[in-house]
């Protein structure tokens, strides 16, 4: 053991200065791993955690988006869907809204044409009863003034039926 | 001539500035407790700083430090779980050896002088601070191997009586191979005194060698030498650090070696994938 202290002494080996040093390392070694590596170790491991977690929301995100998206295209597709159909069902209406006016418009113009008819047929009794009248009176005018006398009320009243039959 | 600065060369033993009753405080120790004093700054700075969602300059230059720490230990050990554990032994020989030999380096810090001797020596300078050190790392992982195998498995790495009967039980050539294997064991016991011997006197050599150098090129010539010099010193003292480091995280890797590839095998799978699966997440 001396020859030992005796060589390792030749390179200045002390064994109070190794004490010291010895001591010293621990202190440093006992330090850094109590507040230097253990808190270092630990903001490392949360943030690759965080980004752990990142990556797997981004994952999720990116698949809810996609989700989303297929969702819109579908709907959107129903939408377009439901608006055809809807534009078609409205045409089909209006094709029958406009039958319907066709179907009332030429009943008005049929209704209107009986109607000016039957005024038509009115107008023409009253003008054939006015003619009939006027050509009573002419022919009562001209007959008095042929026989350029008056004939009494009951001849003249069976003159007028003879010539009024006649006429019709 | 002006171009030269003569200096006195270092001696083996640092210098003793004063003493405290029986004991010497020399300056290697004085260093050492200043490099200490500046990783409890480093420390208390670390534990107390609050944790930032975006960190600063200091935290990601800390965590790349750390990280590339982890890196190098897994590389060594084959294992991350088991660099993991020993991250903060390897790291504390890479953070103080590291800044001890670098701090010396300070222009004007290995001029000041206290009664005509240097005030600050490299720690690393110093044979006890080198020795003391690669001991402690020896017994560490002599007691990780005990933890680990047991006492009578360890012991037996080294005494290998029951492969001697073992192998003589099959024949005589098994026998002879047994009893090479059990010399092989003895010498194994040199090795690992030897472990001390070379790791301690590594660095330490290492680092006189290059205090002297720097003695005599500024002896030569002054004017030129030291920058090249000093930068090359500013190398080699990570360097040593990372070597010392490197080589201890190995003997204590040496340790598990054989008895659990299972688990090793389970370990780097799970290594290998995480790559994977950022690949994938990239995709």
């Amino acid at each position: 053991m001396e020859y030992l202290l005796e060589t390792l002494g030749k390179v200045g080996f002390d064994w109070r200065m190794a004490l010291f040093s010895f001591i010293n390392f621990i202190l440093v070694f006992w330090l850094l791993k109590k507040l230097f590596f253990k808190k270092i170790l630990n903001i490392i491991e949360e943030r690759q955690e965080s980004i752990k977690k990142g990556l797997e929301n981004f994952e999720k995100s990116k698949i809810e988006i996609e989700d989303a998206g297929k969702k819109a295209n579908t709907i959107i597709i129903e939408a377009k869907k439901e608006a055809n159909g809807i534009i078609e069902q409205a045409n089909e209406m209006i094709k029958i809204e406009n039958e319907k006016m066709k179907d009332k418009t030429k009943e008005d113009i049929k209704e209107l044409v009986a109607q000016a008819k039957k005024n038509l047929e009115i107008q023409k009794q009253e003008m054939k009863e006015e003619i009939h009248k006027e050509t009573v009176h002419l022919v009562i005018s001209a007959v008095e003034k042929i026989l350029d006398e008056k004939i009494d009320e009951k001849k003249d009243a069976s003159f007028i039926k003879k010539m009024l039959e006649s006429v019709k | 001539m002006f171009l030269q600065v003569q200096s006195e060369s270092p001696t083996i033993q640092p210098e003793t500035i004063f003493s405290i009753g029986n004991f010497p405080v020399t300056n290697a120790m004085i260093t050492a407790t200043l490099v200490t004093l500046l990783l409890l700054w480093l420390s208390l700075y670390v534990s107390k700083r609050k944790r930032m969602t975006v960190p600063s300059k200091f935290q990601i230059i800390i965590e790349i430090l750390v990280e590339s720490f982890v890196g190098l230990i897994s590389t060594i050990t084959n294992n991350k779980k088991r660099a993991m554990s020993i991250l903060p032994l390897i790291g504390t020989l890479f953070l103080f050896f590291g800044i001890s030999n670098l701090i010396t380096l300070i222009p004007g810090f290995s001029s000041m002088s206290f009664d005509s001797l240097p005030l600050f020596r490299t720690p690393t300078n110093d044979f006890n601070t080198t020795f003391t050190v690669a001991l402690a790392m020896v017994i560490l992982t002599q007691i990780v191997s005990i933890r680990h195998l047991g006492l009578l498995s360890h012991l037996g790495k080294y005494f290998k009586f029951k492969e001697i009967f073992l192998g003589f039980k099959q024949g005589v050539g098994a026998g002879a191979t047994a009893m090479i294997d059990f010399l092989i064991g003895l010498l194994d016991i040199i090795s690992e005194f030897a472990k001390v011997i070379s790791l301690s006197l590594r660095l330490f050599g290492n680092m006189y060698a290059g205090d002297m150098l720097t003695v005599v090129l500024f002896g030569a010539l002054a004017v030129l030498a030291p920058t090249p010099w000093l930068a090359m010193n500013l190398l080699t003292g990570v360097l040593q650090a990372m070597v010392f480091g490197s080589l201890t995280a190995a003997y204590y890797s040496s340790m598990f070696d054989g008895s659990d590839d299972a688990d090793d095998e389970r370990e780097n799978n799970k290594l290998e994938v995480t790559p994977k699966v950022l690949e994938v997440d990239k995709v």
